[in-house]
């Protein structure tokens, strides 16, 4: 029982994983972190695996575990730059193939999110992944008006940011 | 970045985005494994700590007690009842502090428990905020006792420190100056401890309550 239910849960979150990923990113400073911050999700995800009764897709689902561990209760370390993209993502200028351009695009919307709090964070991430206005707003525990008002000011503040790192 | 920002293309860039590291199912099993490090708990495990500490320093300590009746023969007897009746009060406030302790662990346990990661983030945030008025309570229970226990050490020593100079001196010593010297001695020994009391504190559980306090303030600016 024990390990067809371990086996469930490592084949959703293989198929998931990438947006575990994309939260660590997103609030982390180094690959320590980011690696310790994975293991803390899949640990919490794996924790609260018997509440997921299927009612909503599993990606809905972890969306909530992932930002509730990454935002409340992970123990991140206080002594990194707060603003500085993980160097591993980093692409170097001479490579100047189509994959490196994107990728430095990413980096640097990347590090234009994590400009923003923790919450504007959270509700950018929901937003560039694509959930609807209901599924973020029931994420974060707020109306879908509060949500669309706050996603509104959270996106003029990326455009900013964007224009002044250009 | 150099054209205007789009973020509808942005989001299409985001969603093409590809991550550089994956695990296999292997590793995500071993993750299960693991050991969760994250705040709640670490404060949890620290009141664990500081709750053994003190059921043995109260089994500790009154051994002593016990060990040190033999060694009083300098003392008169008349002082050794005196101590001895003070440190029967002392066990008592160990056996409450204890009970009251417990009491707290029992508590930051139950709100662990309850603690759910896969609800919203604001129905979250207040859970650890429920949490988090738990490790308040708890720590000026430990200030309260630390002043209660302050003042009755103070109050004992000056009493037995009269006396004992009457005896040794045969003069009687004014209360003014009994007061005085009682009052230094309290004074420096209380800001020694209340200093190593706050920094502990501050450093164990400041941290954690620093993070929660900032996550709380990022909850009342969505819902402005």
């Amino acid at each position: 029982m024990k390990v067809e239910k371990e086996k469930k849960f490592t084949e959703l979150v293989d198929a998931n994983q990438g947006i575990i990923f994309k939260i660590c990113r997103l609030y982390t400073h180094n690959q320590t972190d980011l690696e310790d911050l994975f293991q803390e999700i899949v640990l919490q995800l794996w924790k609260s695996f018997d509440s997921f009764k299927g009612d909503s897709k599993f990606s809905t689902w972890m969306y909530r575990v992932a930002l509730n561990t990454t935002i409340t209760l992970f123990k991140k370390n206080e002594r990194q730059p707060k603003t500085q993209e993980i160097d591993v993502y980093h692409v170097k200028h001479q490579d100047i193939n189509e994959n490196a351009e994107k990728e430095e695009k990413i980096s640097q919307l990347y590090e234009a999110i994590k400009k923003l709090s923790e919450i504007e964070r959270a509700l950018m991430m929901l937003y560039l992944e694509d959930l609807p206005y209901k599924d973020i707003s029931e994420s974060l525990g707020i109306s879908e008006v509060n949500a669309r008002v706050k996603m509104n000011r959270a996106k003029i503040k990326l455009k900013e940011i964007l224009l002044k790192n250009e | 970045m150099n054209e205007i920002v789009d973020l509808d293309d942005l989001k299409s860039q985001w969603k093409e985005q590809q991550t550089k590291t994956k695990y296999s199912q292997n590793d995500l099993k071993s993750m299960l494994n693991r050991k969760s490090v994250n705040n709640v708990k670490y404060i949890l495990l620290i009141s664990i700590f500081e709750f053994s500490l003190g059921i043995f320093a109260l089994i500790y300590l009154h051994f002593i007690n016990k060990t040190n009746q033999n060694l009083n023969h300098s003392i008169p007897d008349k002082f050794v009842k005196e101590i001895e009746e003070f440190s029967k009060y002392y066990l008592l406030y160990d056996i409450i502090y204890c009970i009251v302790f417990g009491y707290f662990i029992i508590k930051f346990y139950t709100y662990y428990k309850k603690l759910q990661t896969d609800s919203s983030i604001r129905d979250y945030i207040l859970q650890i905020i429920n949490f988090r008025k738990w490790v308040h309570y708890f720590i000026y229970f430990n200030i309260a006792l630390f002043i209660l226990v302050l003042i009755s050490v103070f109050s004992f020593s000056v009493y037995e420190f009269v006396k004992i100079y009457e005896i040794q001196t045969g003069k009687q010593m004014s209360i003014g100056k009994a007061i005085f010297i009682g009052s230094v001695g309290t004074v420096i020994f209380g800001f020694t401890l209340g200093g190593i009391l706050w920094l502990y504190y501050r450093l164990v559980y400041g941290i954690f309550l620093k993070r929660l306090k900032h996550n709380l303030s990022e909850l009342e600016e969505i819902e402005e």
